[in-house]
């Protein structure tokens, strides 16, 4: 459905995004990764056609953007960073505006502003001026227009910034339902949203490719060369962190901000690992609460986004 | 087709529904409803008729003496007012980031200049209609040749669409709404003073070339009821520049780096 094919983009001597190649099937939901300035903005922007590549093409639908672009930009719905929005119109004009300007039939417009105003749950504040409305909502009158013309192809970016826990779920939600009837593209840096609506992920770092794979794959690999094992205790003491240290195949013990101790475990520890920590915590009478061993793709990403960077310097 | 009518539509609707106009509109009219009155009353009391007196004003020319200070009022005020319609237009579509859904968006990047165009050109051709009343006003008491006015307006709105070409081009240089404004004003002023370039070379090539691309030159030919179709052609080109312009920035934003 989507191929980006060896892009490159230059701002000036910057190279924004390198060599980049990767593809998304029909129906995917895949999670776009990266810290700040990686250059997900920009692959996405490209992908959309907002912006041309240096180098490399793009193809939709087998198609290449730069070919046929007003064609291909009927496939394809975007919700950019900031959601782009006219503070003086109505929600329900703003949309009726961008189904015109999307090319919608014109004998659907009405039926697919209606389904879309339903789907998004934009029925309370589809009269009120846009500039008068929450920041949740203009999020999802943002995601509205992207598929007031029921596009193929959906690339969201950065959907839930800014929301508070409430809105990021609804977003999510929404994100879900919509699943199986669009690809997806869902570019992110909070990772659980990844972890929560994504079957693929895609992570880059500094404009290359660092991983693509998917979330059960990268589970394995996760757990294959490092685990991570957290524990709640009553009293977290120094005799009991080196109690734990001694432990074998434990390679160090951390005290997390909400005063968890995270244990880092060396890759190809036995499984009965965790029940060995348990009984030692009982041992020392630290008052033993909890025992957690997650997979966390933040591991990955801090692990793929930080480990290589330490070789280069190397 | 219905796609551009929608772009047209939201963009004059914004245009006019906007304090700006509203504030731009009522200060035009506060000041031509200041000066026109005064003027007419001065050219009464040298004509030495009553400005309300049925029939002619004495064989005086109201037309010269006053319509022409009018039109000229008219330009100066619209100099510097259609920068500040079309500053939006698409400088502050970058600023808060909707440019986005226009690039991609299936739509081409001609059809979104001339939609912004002509959404803005209605819109100063509205504070033409008010001024064009001020004078055609006094047709009722006062006897004038119709035909000098409406070529005169002619002129006027024809330059206002090089106003507002050079405006659009302005707005889309940068996402800065007060540089588009100032940048505005320095081209439309630049090519209006174009000719007197003309006096520091002694090249009558450069010359004549000046003179032709001088809005004051074409102004003129106007203002004395000629119709002449270089000057009308001129206007277009002009327009059509700028336009063009306009619509390789908006290409280039494409492939040039942010």
């Amino acid at each position: 459905m989507i191929e980006v094919n060896k892009v490159s983009k230059k701002y000036g001597s910057r190279l924004a995004v390198e060599d980049l190649s990767f593809s998304v099937e029909k129906g995917e939901v895949v999670g776009f990764l990266g810290p700040n300035g990686a250059g997900k903005t920009t692959t996405m922007k490209i992908i959309t056609g907002c912006m041309a590549p240096t180098f490399g093409d793009v193809k939709i639908d087998g198609e290449n953007i730069l070919d046929n672009p007003i064609e291909i930009k009927k496939k394809v719905g975007y919700l950019p960073e900031v959601p782009p929005l006219y503070s003086d119109m109505y929600v329900e004009d703003y949309l009726y505006y961008v189904a015109h300007l999307k090319k919608c039939p014109k004998d659907q417009i009405k039926q697919q502003v209606n389904s879309v105003i339903d789907k998004i749950g934009l029925q309370s504040v589809r009269c009120r001026l846009i500039n008068n409305i929450s920041k949740g909502f203009k999020q999802r009158t943002g995601l509205a227009q992207a598929l007031v013309a029921d596009p193929k192809i959906l690339i969201l970016d950065e959907p839930t910034v800014g929301l508070d826990p409430n809105q990021v779920l609804e977003i999510r939600n929404l994100i879900s339902q919509l699943r199986g009837k669009h690809t997806i593209i869902l570019s992110t840096h909070i990772l659980s949203e990844v972890q929560a609506s994504c079957d693929r992920v895609i992570i880059i770092k500094e404009g290359k490719m660092v991983t693509q794979d998917s979330l059960s794959s990268l589970r394995s690999k996760q757990q294959q060369s490092r685990r991570r094992i957290s524990v709640r205790v009553k009293n977290i003491s120094d005799p009991l962190i080196e109690e734990l240290k001694s432990l074998k195949n434990i390679e160090d013990v951390n005290i997390s901000q909400n005063s968890v101790l995270v244990l880092s475990v060396l890759a190809g520890s036995e499984d009965n690992l965790n029940e060995e920590v348990a009984k030692k915590i009982i041992e020392t009478g630290a008052g033993f609460l909890e025992l957690n061993e997650s997979f966390s793709l933040e591991d990955v990403f801090l692990k793929l986004t930080s480990d290589k960077e330490k070789k280069e310097k190397e | 087709m219905k796609q551009f009518y929608y772009q047209f539509k939201k963009d004059f609707r914004q245009t006019v529904f906007s304090p700006v106009f509203f504030l731009m509109a009522g200060l035009c009219c506060a000041i031509w409803g200041f000066i026109f009155p005064r003027k007419l009353f001065e050219f009464a009391r040298i004509a030495g008729v009553s400005p309300f007196a049925q029939g002619g004003m004495g064989g005086a020319n109201i037309y010269e003496t006053v319509f022409i200070s009018h039109l000229s009022l008219t330009h100066l005020l619209l100099l510097f007012i259609v920068p500040i319609f079309t500053m939006r237009l698409i400088a502050e579509e970058k600023k808060l980031r909707t440019f986005d859904l226009l690039l991609t968006a299936p739509i081409t990047s001609t059809k979104i200049v001339m939609a912004k165009f002509l959404a803005s050109y209605f819109v100063v051709l509205i504070l033409v209609f008010l001024s064009f009343l001020y004078p055609f006003s006094t047709s009722w008491f006062a006897e004038f040749n119709v035909g000098l006015l409406l070529s005169a307006y002619l002129s006027i709105a024809l330059l206002m669409g090089v106003y507002t070409a050079i405006g659009l081009f302005s707005s889309s240089l940068s996402s800065s709404i007060m540089l588009s404004v100032f940048l505005g004003i320095i081209f439309s002023v630049s090519l209006h003073f174009l000719n007197l370039t003309q006096y520091f070379s002694n090249n009558s090539i450069y010359t004549s070339i000046a003179e032709y691309l001088s809005i004051s030159t074409h102004l003129d030919h106007f203002f004395r009821g000629n119709i002449v179709s270089s000057s009308i052609i001129f206007f277009f080109i002009a327009s059509g520049f700028f336009l063009f312009m306009t619509q390789r920035v908006i290409e280039s934003s494409r492939w040039r780096s942010q």
